[in-house]
């Protein structure tokens, strides 16, 4: 049921509300793009660019949260829609506690692979190395 | 279909069904449904980045390294048209909403073309990185026939884990673009044709969510492999 509805009537969001949102996302994205290409370029700054890990997750998961917000309109639905659409976010969250299995593991991950069966591409004819 | 009543608001004839109480217990239960799909989704490509994330945390500077292969300006032009496509989506809801048929069917058309565009940058990227033989399988040549210097130091199976991820994630990213395609336009065909089935607005509410996820997946692919810090 719904619980904020006092109209009962789904929400026709007016242009605008959409525009703006559109240019923030629009400025976001020239904003990560401008930071990697600037610790990019500076030799001085390259050093601690390890930092732009942060800067460009943060803007991704902001630009992320205006587009389930306002685009998606969440933010004008129900709880229990809201509920369902933060729950798959939070589950994506906790699966990155499974590093700390990988940190803590003497073992290396896999790593990669190198050596193709010759009968998994029968028809590779003419490859280099073959 | 027994149809117990319409909606009161004369812009937005929606019918309720009679398994549903009211009229916005019928859109929340659409909405529910598809955050569910979307669910599913998040795991799908969840698991992927979780599997970059890992690989880049054990060869940080080779992915480093290998980032630089990719081209930067065709991912920025990427993600322009995909946050364009997802503005020009949430208007074609909208009009859906106010009954202005015309209108959303335009903003529905540009939503398609966008896609369109989209695929046709990832075709040029692609075909690039086939043609210096960075494809993942037997054919492929190391170091990069494009930048032997650069990625010399890159051990060949790292450098193989880095193009699989990479061809993995934006391919299937791109697989959701086609089906996303394949979705606008079967609803463009509908709204053109003045379909009763589509005088709901959530039909364009739902695929308008699917879209919004896409994008959202994009958001998050681009700094991932293009922005790659030292």
């Amino acid at each position: 049921m719904s619980n904020n509805h006092s109209e009962g009537h789904s929400h026709v969001i007016p242009i605008p509300v959409y525009f703006r949102t559109y240019l923030q996302l629009l400025v976001l994205m020239f904003l990560t793009v401008a930071v990697a290409v600037l610790a990019e370029s500076n030799p001085s700054l390259r050093e601690m660019s390890y930092l732009n890990n942060f800067v460009a997750m943060a803007i991704a998961t902001t630009k992320a949260m205006l587009v389930v917000w306002i685009f998606m309109g969440v933010k004008y639905s129900s709880n229990l829609t809201k509920f369902y659409a933060f729950f798959g976010f939070v589950w994506f969250s906790m699966m990155f506690l499974v590093y700390l299995d990988y940190a803590f593991r003497k073992d290396e991950i896999n790593t990669g692979w190198s050596h193709v069966p010759a009968n998994a591409l029968p028809r590779a004819k003419g490859i280099p190395g073959s | 279909m027994a149809l117990e009543a319409t909606h009161g608001n004369q812009m937005n004839p929606q019918k309720v069904y009679e398994q549903f109480e009211d009229i916005d217990q019928q859109n929340e239960s659409y909405l529910v449904g598809m955050w569910s799909f979307l669910i599913t989704e998040i795991m799908f490509f969840g698991v992927l980045i979780f599997c970059y994330t890992l690989y880049r945390w054990q060869y940080q500077p080779s992915f480093y390294a290998m980032s630089k292969l990719l081209d930067m300006k065709m991912g920025t032009i990427n993600t322009i048209i995909l946050l364009t496509s997802s503005f020009t989506m949430v208007l074609a809801v909208h009009y859906a909403q106010i009954q202005r048929r015309a209108a959303q069917l335009y903003a529905l058309l540009f939503t398609i073309l966008c896609a369109f565009g989209f695929l046709i940058v990832k075709y040029f990227e692609y075909s690039h990185k086939f043609h210096v033989n960075l494809f993942p399988n037997p054919t492929f040549v190391w170091p990069a026939l494009d930048n032997p210097a650069l990625t010399a130091s890159v051990p060949e199976p790292v450098a193989k884990m880095f193009f699989s991820l990479y061809f993995a994630m934006t391919g299937l990213h791109g697989i959701h673009v086609v089906v996303g395609i394949l979705l606008l336009g079967a609803l463009s065909y509908l709204v053109w044709k003045k379909s009763t089935l589509v005088e709901d607005f959530m039909v364009t509410e739902m695929i308008g969510l699917y879209w919004h996820f896409v994008d959202l997946v994009w958001i998050f692919l681009f700094p991932l492999f293009y922005l790659m810090p030292k």
